[in-house]
């Protein structure tokens, strides 16, 4: 919203200068995202007298003048060909150094011809009517004189931020302000007294009220005689100077009560209202309407709409209908004054996609009183300026004057709240200059009326910020905090989930962060079932649509992302929730690519140590093993190259190959290996502290043997195998080196295995460990008919 | 050979290996020199001492022997330590190139949103403050009407929030949560007075995305109750917590702000740690960045978490992760961080 520095200074003296007055605004009241200083602005723009005008010689739509712009030589200035111009003329010319928008006015040539300014459209220096045309001077004005000083253009605007201002329904005008103002400045405040119009039975006039509780007052006149012209330059200056264009002066004085006051006003051309007839109802179902800028409306029954005896005229607190527009012929009008309930009025707005300032000030909710104070003193104006005569009686349809509202406040919690005193004298002050009245004080709590403005006061610390913001709150001493010094604690998934990222990516792995949806595209892409998804209902598009169940749609499309980048072999992981019906909760998962089915072993190795070092024990099975064969999110995987590791009946983690027909879909090349841990389990398990184990400090005796088996025998069974022939002598068996390849058997593989023996309580001989080898050899070949090579 | 002449031959032994040793550049003359005087077959020492054999007078030969060996002994050991001298200094081996590129292990990194709301969790930790996360699912009480946001407040509208599907039978509708301070009332709910918590967390707000808009980002929601927690403690916390992670001391300014769930409500300004607070581009030449918004907790906040009404005072606050990691970093686009772009990634 923009405020006039001058309309402010007509309710309230103000003698700092911009800067400081923004500055007092922000600190107390609302945020000033800036000011513009119109003579700054304006300047090296003066008055120029035509002395000559002919065409461009090289150009069609451009125009060459000579200028006399108060200054001992003429300027030569190449104009455009809108401007018809003739000697004598007195135009706006920007004379080098003037600032137009983003452009700063140079000497420079224009097609071959020196051009030393610009001629000014009102659009293009914002003054006046703000129209695309050009402003003649009266011939009397001396050449050369900055036109900010003939158009009186001294003002100063100030902008103000409304995200601010979202509970103070009572700051969007110059009054609001000048009250709070005169706080700061510790000024009087000086509003003129409004004077209640005589009514007169010239016209009949009816006002229905269908739907009180949508329309809690609503005040109306039909005044006639009116001559409809253009309002005093003072006012379409002031109204272009915050933002609204002027129109007529009925219209004109709608929109300058509402800056003034903050009441938005209509004003309705009273022969154009079938029935002599104003009813505030509800919109019929389909039922259709066209406003002021010319655009169709379908209502429905949420919409409150003002309408005559046959059809809405106007979306009550919104806008105007084209039908019952004030235009040049309007003699009779019906002004409108009311409130209305701020939620129909927000709906509405937005379901017809229009904001005005009228929506933007009802959708807040203004007190009772403002009405009265729109009304009177548009009318005051009206009747001064359009030659207006009031013709009807006057209508005030409420259900009476709310009852004031009464907070009380005590002195003991002001000091509590903002930590330091603050003096009797001083809470009376600021109170008082805000309106409010304090009916009572005793034993330490005053008990404060609400003046009817201000709507949004509803308890103790309403009332305290009042104080507080006035007082200034660089005015509030620092003082530290204190209390019971209780150890601090931090949720724990979030914090091992925290330390496994950071020990995955001590091991190379870079963290991403994906969004928490995934559409219709992914879900089929990864197999998964769309029913068990949480959808949303208002997604940003359809690739966004339901929530994610694992982590793995996201993490492949940064792999496709970065493969696409030249990026190879890397690790991706990630830290995020997953959303299940009624089950939400965190994981770590991660996706590993190298260029073959190698990479599951990375991403067990990366697992297993993560486990390792949590304490945590688990079994490793491959899924078809595992109670999850049919769970969807599962079947991503290879069935060959999958597994889950399980506690007790707690899975913890799962891993394995993306499946290769997933990878095609996603266009990713070489192999992927994924894998998923459940973190509230993964955290369960691994409260366990480390047990420490004595170090058996004999020497130890290491020995390999080196077999060939057929494929399908695993090293889970060949290790198994191992520990039970070896006895009690062997502390560990390795596997050092897998080879499958030309020199063997297609069938077979070769496993290197390192073992390692101790005794607990002397030393091994080297004798009795390879006795104990020679068994594991023999067990071995019998078991799965392992041939050993030495 | 003549006793004479074995005497003689180790004096000269003697000054010979003066001379020698002086001019011993490399390890490699150290071994040179030892196999002159050493070598089994032909050096001189060698030979010296294979001579003593030859003494028949018993109190000659140990006199020699003992003179001989003492010569051994005293140039072996000078030899050691020429060698250990020249193998640790100067033992250069030829053409090792010390500017070719190191081996760095593979490169991990941690999101720098993480590193950033690590390093607030950190300060606030220390400060005594515990660390909750919560759920991002959560349903319209917490998220707002248990903090003063009624249903006819805009923020609910669906073009700011995300509403879910109802998936069970209930009235109430669950969204992504707008805020962390959805973490308010639920932790209130289960613990008493006193409360310091941070809540760092992902939040969602259905906006189109640009340079400075995402609808997933992250926010620190931080909250403090006692019985006599004032404003004035609020400004001690940021000023302490903000001089910590932009590593300077700063300035905190609070000025008139507007949230449902504080009363009163602050917008909350840094001293520019650019220009010290003289002004410069940075802070639009007014000396101050906008950092948060903040305030005392709203009656209505208590109010819904059942505690005695007038009994306790708060505050509350809610840092921007990505617009502080944006200014820390210098990132212009906030859309970065969902990219999974390793070329920004790694950068951190």
């Amino acid at each position: 919203m923009k405020l006039s520095l001058n309309w402010l200074k007509e309710f309230v003296e103000i003698n700092e200068t911009p800067e400081r007055i923004s500055e007092l605004i922000t600190m107390h009241i609302a945020e000033v995202e800036g000011f513009e200083n119109q003579a700054e602005s304006l300047k090296h723009i003066v008055v120029g007298k035509v002395l000559e005008a002919k065409r461009h010689p090289n150009a069609d739509n451009l125009n060459i003048g000579q200028f006399d712009v108060g200054e001992d030589n003429a300027r030569q200035i190449v104009f455009g060909g809108k401007a018809v111009l003739k000697a004598g003329d007195m135009i706006p010319v920007a004379l080098p150094g003037a600032h137009i928008g983003e452009i700063t006015i140079s000497e420079r040539k224009l097609r071959n011809e020196i051009s030393q300014g610009m001629c000014c459209l009102n659009s293009e220096i914002g003054i006046l009517d703000n129209e695309e045309k050009l402003h003649f001077f009266d011939n009397s004005v001396t050449t050369g004189t900055p036109i900010s000083e003939v158009l009186k253009l001294n003002d100063v605007i100030i902008e103000i931020d409304n995200k601010t201002l979202t509970h103070r329904s009572d700051l969007f005008n110059h009054v609001g302000f000048a009250r709070e103002i005169a706080v700061v400045l510790q000024k009087e405040l000086n509003i003129p007294a409004l004077l209640e119009a005589e009514q007169s039975d010239e016209i009949k006039f009816t006002v229905e009220v269908e739907d009180p509780k949508s329309c809690p007052r609503y005040m109306g006149v039909v005044l006639n005689n009116i001559k409809i012209k253009s309002s005093p330059d003072w006012m379409q200056a002031r109204l272009v100077s915050v933002g609204v264009r002027p129109i007529n002066n009925v219209v004109d004085i709608t929109n300058y009560v509402m800056m003034e006051y903050g009441q938005p006003l209509h004003a309705f051309d009273f022969d154009k209202l079938n029935g002599n007839k104003i009813i505030v109802r509800r919109a019929k179902k389909d039922e259709l309407f066209v406003s002021l800028d010319n655009k169709n409306h379908k209502l429905d029954e949420n919409t409150l709409v003002i309408a005559d005896d046959n059809n809405p005229t106007a979306l009550a607190g919104i806008m105007g209908g084209l039908t019952s527009e004030i235009s040049d012929k309007t003699t009779t009008m019906a002004l409108e004054s009311a409130n209305f309930e701020p939620t129909i009025i927000r709906k509405a707005s937005s379901k017809q996609s229009l904001r005005t300032e009228a929506s933007t000030r009802h959708e807040k909710g203004l007190g009772f009183i403002f009405p009265e104070l729109g009304f009177w003193r548009a009318i005051e104006l009206l009747v001064e300026h359009a030659n207006a005569k009031v013709a009807s009686s006057i209508k005030n349809v409420n259900q009476g004057r709310p009852q004031k509202k009464e907070q009380s406040l005590s002195l003991e919690f002001i000091e509590r709240l903002i930590g330091m005193q603050i003096s009797r004298e001083k809470i009376n002050e600021i109170l008082t200059g805000l309106s409010f009245e304090i009916i009572n004080d005793q034993e330490g709590v005053l008990t404060i009326e609400v003046p009817d403005h201000r709507t949004d006061i509803s308890n103790e610390q309403d009332l305290i910020e009042e104080i507080a913001r006035m007082i200034g709150y660089d005015a509030i001493p620092v003082t530290p905090l204190l209390g019971l010094l209780e150890p601090s604690i931090r949720e724990k998934t979030t914090y091992i989930g925290e330390q496994l990222i950071h020990q995955l990516s001590a091991w190379g792995a870079r963290e991403v962060m994906n969004y928490s949806f995934y559409g219709t595209e992914d879900v089929e892409k990864l197999e998964l079932s769309e029913e068990k998804h949480i959808e949303i209902v208002n997604p940003m598009n359809p690739d966004q649509q339901y929530m994610r169940q694992t982590l793995l749609a996201g993490l492949l499309k940064s792999i496709k992302y970065n493969q696409d980048n030249q990026y190879k072999n890397i690790s991706l992981v990630e830290y995020g929730h997953v959303f299940f019906p009624n089950n939400e909760f965190s994981v770590v998962a991660g996706v590993i690519s190298l260029e073959d089915n190698s990479v599951f072993y990375k991403a067990k190795g990366l697992v297993e140590e993560l486990l390792i070092r949590h304490n945590i024990k688990v079994l490793l099975k491959p899924l078809e093993d595992s109670d999850e064969r049919e769970n969807t999110n599962y079947q991503v995987f290879n069935p060959a190259a999958d597994a889950i590791y399980t506690a007790g009946k707690s899975q913890i983690a799962t891993i394995g190959l993306i499946k290769q027909n997933i990878l095609d879909k996603y266009d990713i090349s070489g192999s992927i290996a994924f894998f998923t841990i459940h973190l509230p389990r993964f955290v369960e398990l691994s409260s366990k502290t480390t047990k420490f184990k004595k170090i058996n400090l004999l020497p130890k005796i290491d020995l390999d043997i080196s077999i060939e088996v057929t494929k399908e025998i695993n090293w889970n069974m060949i290790q198994a195998e191992i520990v039970k022939s070896a006895g009690k002598y062997l502390e560990s068996a390795e596997l050092f080196d897998v080879y499958e390849g030309d020199k063997i058997d297609e069938n077979k593989k070769s496993l290197g295995i390192r073992m390692f023996f101790q005794a607990k309580d002397r030393t091994l001989t080297m004798n009795e460990a390879e006795k104990i080898r020679t068994n594991i050899v023999d067990q071995l070949s019998k078991k799965f008919n392992a041939i050993h090579r030495f | 050979m003549s006793n004479q002449d074995m005497d003689t031959q180790l004096a000269s032994i003697q000054e010979e290996f003066k001379v020698k040793s002086s001019e011993v550049k490399s390890i490699t003359d150290v071994d040179a020199i030892n196999d002159y005087f050493f070598n089994r077959k032909k050096g001189k020492l060698t030979n010296v001492l294979r001579g003593l054999k030859s003494i028949k007078d018993p109190a000659e030969k140990k006199n020699l022997g003992k003179l001989a060996n003492e010569t051994k002994i005293e140039i072996l050991a000078k030899l050691d330590k020429l060698a250990l001298e020249y193998k640790s200094t100067t033992a250069k081996m030829s053409n090792f190139d010390v500017t070719l590129p190191g081996k760095t292990p593979s490169l991990g990194r941690i999101h720098p949103l993480r590193q950033v709301q690590e390093e607030l969790v950190d300060i606030f930790y220390s400060m005594g403050f515990s660390v909750h996360e919560g759920n991002e699912l959560e349903n319209e009480l917490y998220c707002f009407e248990y903090l003063n946001i009624p249903a006819t407040h805009p923020a609910r509208d669906l073009q700011d929030t995300f509403y879910v599907k109802k998936y069970q039978n209930s009235d109430i509708e669950e969204v992504l949560r707008t805020h962390t301070s959805n973490m308010q009332v639920r932790i209130m709910e289960q613990q008493k007075p006193p409360l310091r918590i941070v809540v760092p967390g992902r939040v969602f707000r259905n906006e189109a995305i640009d340079a400075s808009h995402e609808h997933t980002f992250y926010q620190m929601e931080g909250f403090v109750v006692d019985e006599d927690v004032s404003i004035s403690n609020l400004t001690y916390v940021l000023k302490e917590a903000m001089s910590k992670i932009l590593q300077q001391s700063v300035q905190i300014r609070l000025r008139p702000g507007y949230f449902p769930y504080v009363e009163p409500g602050f917008e909350a300004d840094c001293s520019c740690v650019n220009c010290d607070g003289k002004g410069c581009k940075t802070c639009k030449y007014t000396g101050w960045v906008e950092m948060l918004g903040c305030g005392m907790i709203h009656p209505k906040v208590f109010e819904s978490a059942g505690y005695e009404a007038g009994k306790y005072t708060g505050f509350a606050f809610g840092i921007g992760i990505n617009r502080l990691a944006m200014l820390k970093y210098g990132i212009p686009d906030i859309r970065e961080f969902m990219k999974g772009d390793l070329r920004f990634l790694d950068q951190f």
